[in-house]
């Protein structure tokens, strides 16, 4: 049974500074070509698009010389190569999803999920009051 | 040597190593004035990409083909 809504909480990243440092990490498992890798995955609403740093895409088996298609980032990536990688993706109980990534040379960073495409795959809201969020898919409602 | 002899080089650097410089300047001008622990604080780095618009329609382009293309990794 497809679940209605999943309830997160946030993550304490530093604790020296437990309420400040709490980011809406999401639990995920990437697959591709028969490789699951379990993950914690920074809910990005600001990021136009999602970030994959260089060394999951390896353990996910990808190949950077076989991935051609190069995708441009901005910001503080703005100076890492990147290419896009397709995966699939599971969340909890809800359906598997395909996951579209910008896959970075950068090898110190979080993997974001982005606008593009989690957050049109997902409907996410936020209660940072209560420091959980909530995640639906967009065919359940 | 004088900041017109080392402007030159300065403008030649890479953007992250530009960003690299402002920050360590600052750290160190705070460093000397007492305040460092102010601005290490606040160093922190930003991963998103927010407007990396281009990039963004690159990977919807990437989902709305097969997904056996080898570039889409073998995802199904």
């Amino acid at each position: 049974m497809i679940p209605e809504a999943a309830r997160y909480p946030y993550a304490e990243i530093d604790p020296s500074f437990p309420s400040a440092s709490a980011l809406p990490y999401l639990p995920i498992t990437l697959e591709r070509d028969g490789k699951f890798v379990s993950v914690s995955a920074l809910e990005d609403s600001g990021a136009a698009l999602s970030v994959m740093p260089y060394d999951l895409g390896v353990r996910l088996g990808a190949v950077w010389e076989q991935q051609t298609v190069p995708v441009r980032l901005a910001g503080n990536l703005a100076d890492s190569d990147a290419r896009a990688l397709v995966v699939m993706a599971r969340i909890g109980q809800f359906p598997p999803v395909r996951l579209a990534f910008a896959w970075t040379r950068n090898k110190h960073m979080p993997v974001l999920l982005g606008q593009v495409n989690f957050f049109m795959e997902f409907d996410v809201c936020f209660l940072r009051s209560q420091s959980v969020f909530e995640i639906r898919t967009r065919e359940t409602h | 040597m004088t900041f017109s002899d080392i402007l030159p080089t300065i403008q030649a650097l890479p953007r992250s190593q530009k960003l690299h410089l402002i920050r360590m300047l600052a750290a160190d001008i705070a460093r000397e004035e007492g305040l460092a622990q102010d601005i290490s604080g606040a160093t922190v780095p930003i991963w998103s990409p927010y407007d990396s618009y281009e990039g963004a329609e690159v990977l919807m382009r990437m989902l709305a083909v097969d997904g056996d293309s080898p570039t889409m990794g073998g995802a199904p």
